[in-house]
């Protein structure tokens, strides 16, 4: 038997490319009691097939009272493709796509805040950001004109910001819940911004309760996906929804072995609302794990 | 038969496809027969009554799932419809203020009111049929095309109701009716690959009975206009690469296939005839190339084609009633356009409309 592809021929197939990076990272606390300054410093150099990539960050962060933080962060970032996406998906209307580019983000501004609370033999933490963080040749998945799905390149401006606040109370409960508003946009020809990236919602929440007593952990999440459109424009929408699952764990210790089940179940409420709209989802769904092991 | 579907428009109305070039059927009465026939019940000694309304186009934007709509003389005045969030529809029908599209792999057909702006129903076609191509034979039945299942549904789009399928060949995805009689375009694809020769079911418009079918000497029968003469001109888009795209002259009245041509490039996709000295095939390859039906032989052929707008690729050509010559532009990465044309190829405008616009048809609102 003869097996010929023209993906492994030297003609079709791409050079063989190699990501390498160094990451080099500076953090200092400079002692003042008043306003608690710290400053971070990271730096990291990549190779991609575009040449070197650097990426930095720089952050301070001041507190100007006991139980609030500001932080100002400064960012470029880069990623490289994944060989999936540019050599290995496949499927019926699925196309991979070998001249995929890394993703960048040359400039990114946040702004975060946080404040830690004490309430009695309770801990609260409430957490808010805001950030601009444009991405260059954003990988998004989308359908050419034979309706043929294959990962791209596209130019996209992304504005966000979130609020959120974690309760930690007495015998191991704990409770969260975050919200976030993502503006991620096409960038037009013209270098103005379009609509929402097709199936990227524009809102998103998550409320959790964990509970560990004992040996036993049990953790229970709902997320709501919000509303999103399925073309890259603002028009046949799909409404959000809510999604809830939940996880339990325990750890046993027995004759010098730790058993560790873990039994996580997704779609709780059996919800059968797609993200993808022609993708259908199973509804609730059971996993059962037992990890066994020396005990450490 | 019943009159419009819009309680709003009780005027006579005409329905053209984008590459119809024969005189429009106009619906005349509810005694009408079940073919739209010119003069039927009309009782004026001077014809037909000329079809009243303002000239509308509708364009099919096939991977933003929408219609845009907009008058001819006012292309600005333009709305988009959703058709729904999935679906792959490349094509479609119209006829007044009503729109019949094929949603492609999903098996339905959208039924849309053009002047509410909205999808009225969507009516669903046997699991696994698909929908491309669709044709009004009157005010309420629409031919949907089920390449799936190599045959034609028969939909009522007020009633939203589907009748008994009528057997095509090989793949069909488009209708076009011409001398009385429906021709089933039939790809004869087997995985979306052709295996062998297109043909054309034909059935007669009155009875929608199967009375014969033609066997082209091309692959592929993506589409087909009425020519010079009354014969039926029909576009064979060959097999994808291979540069063997043709056309064919086929006899409405013998069912014969009176001649052929090859040299049509690459999957040439839709035809437009201006006039008996030219016709014209686009290519998503080469843009626009010329035909001379008179004398058998390329004007402009795919090694110079026209590029309207600079572009030397074409989503698709289409003739409006008032003869003006239409060119889609293939952008299915962003919001895509339209060009409308002068005899001479030169734009005359440039009309934004949803992201990979594959087709577009007029009618009258």
């Amino acid at each position: 038997m003869r097996l010929w592809s023209d993906l492994l021929s030297d003609e079709h197939a791409s050079v063989r490319t190699l990501d390498a990076g160094a990451f080099v990272h500076l953090e200092r606390q400079i002692p003042d009691r008043r306003l608690q300054p710290r400053l971070r410093l990271a730096a990291r150099l990549d190779r991609s097939g575009e040449g070197p990539v650097v990426s930095h960050e720089i952050s301070v962060g001041v507190s100007p009272v006991s139980v609030v933080s500001v932080d100002l962060a400064h960012r470029s970032a880069w990623a490289s493709p994944s060989p999936a996406d540019q050599f290995f998906r496949d499927g019926v209307g699925v196309e991979p796509n070998p001249d995929l580019r890394g993703e960048r983000v040359p400039d990114e501004l946040e702004v975060a805040v946080a404040a830690p609370l004490r309430l009695g033999s309770s801990h609260l933490e409430l957490t808010a950001s805001a950030y601009r963080s444009d991405i260059r040749d954003h990988i998004v998945w989308a359908p050419d004109f034979r309706f043929v799905w294959s990962p791209r390149n596209v130019d996209v401006r992304r504005r966000g910001w979130s609020v959120g606040g974690v309760l930690a109370l007495e015998r191991g409960l704990r409770v969260a819940a975050e919200f976030s508003d993502v503006s991620i946009r096409y960038v037009g020809p013209d270098g103005r911004p379009g609509s929402q990236v097709a199936y990227r919602p524009r809102r998103s929440a998550t409320v959790s309760l964990a509970w560990s007593p004992g040996p036993w952990s049990l953790n229970v999440t709902s997320i709501h996906t919000g509303a999103r459109f399925p073309v890259p424009a603002p028009v046949n929408e799909l409404p959000g929804f809510w999604t809830t699952s939940a996880a339990v764990t325990a750890t046993f210790d027995v004759r010098g072995w730790r058993l560790e089940p873990l039994l996580r179940i997704r779609r709780l409420m059996d919800e059968r609302a797609p993200f993808i709209s022609s993708v259908p989802e199973a509804g609730r769904t059971l996993r059962l794990e037992v990890r066994i092991g020396p005990e450490p | 038969m019943k009159p419009s579907l819009s309680s709003q428009n009780q005027k006579r109305t005409q329905t053209m496809r984008s590459d119809l070039h024969f005189p429009p059927p106009l619906v005349a009465s509810m005694l009408c027969a079940l073919v739209a026939l010119v003069g039927c019940g009309d009782s004026s000694p001077a014809g037909p009554e000329a079809p009243s309304g303002e000239p509308t186009a509708v364009v099919v934007n096939s991977v933003e799932l929408t219609l845009t709509v907009f008058p001819l003389d006012d292309p600005d005045d333009r709305r988009t419809i959703a058709l729904g969030p999935e679906g792959t529809p490349v094509g479609g029908a119209v006829r007044g203020a009503m729109a019949a599209i094929p949603m492609g792999v999903v098996p339905a057909l959208a039924i849309v009111d053009l002047l509410a702006g909205e999808v009225v129903r969507t009516v669903a076609l046997p699991e696994g049929s698909g929908a491309t191509g669709a044709l009004f034979v009157n005010d309420s039945i629409v031919l949907v095309g089920n390449p799936g299942l190599d045959q034609v549904s028969p939909v009522n789009a007020v009633r939203g109701t589907v009748g008994e399928a009528i057997p095509a060949g090989g793949y069909p995805q488009g209708l076009v009716q011409a001398s009385g009689r429906i021709f089933v375009l039939n790809a004869e694809l087997v995985d979306f690959s052709p295996d062998g020769p297109g043909t054309l079911t034909v059935l007669d418009a009155e009875t929608l009975a199967p009375v014969g079918q033609v066997v082209l000497s091309g692959q592929n029968t993506a589409d087909a206009v009425v020519g010079p003469g009354g014969s039926l001109m029909v576009l064979t888009s060959g097999r994808w690469g291979e540069g063997d795209g043709g056309l064919s002259v086929v006899d409405p009245d013998a069912l014969v296939e009176l001649d052929s041509h090859s040299g049509f490039g690459d999957l040439p996709g839709s035809l437009a005839v201006l006039s008996s000295r030219r016709l014209f095939a686009s290519s998503w390859s080469f843009g626009l190339i010329e035909w001379d039906p008179t004398e058998e032989n390329f004007v402009r052929g795919p090694d110079d084609a026209h590029e309207p707008g600079g572009i030397p690729s074409s989503a698709g050509v289409a003739l409006d009633p008032e003869g003006g010559l239409w060119s889609l532009i293939p952008e299915c990465q962003g919001p895509g356009r339209v060009l409308r044309l002068n005899s001479e190829l030169q734009v005359l405008a440039e009309i934004p409309v949803g992201v990979c616009p594959s087709a577009i048809l007029f009618t009258q609102l």
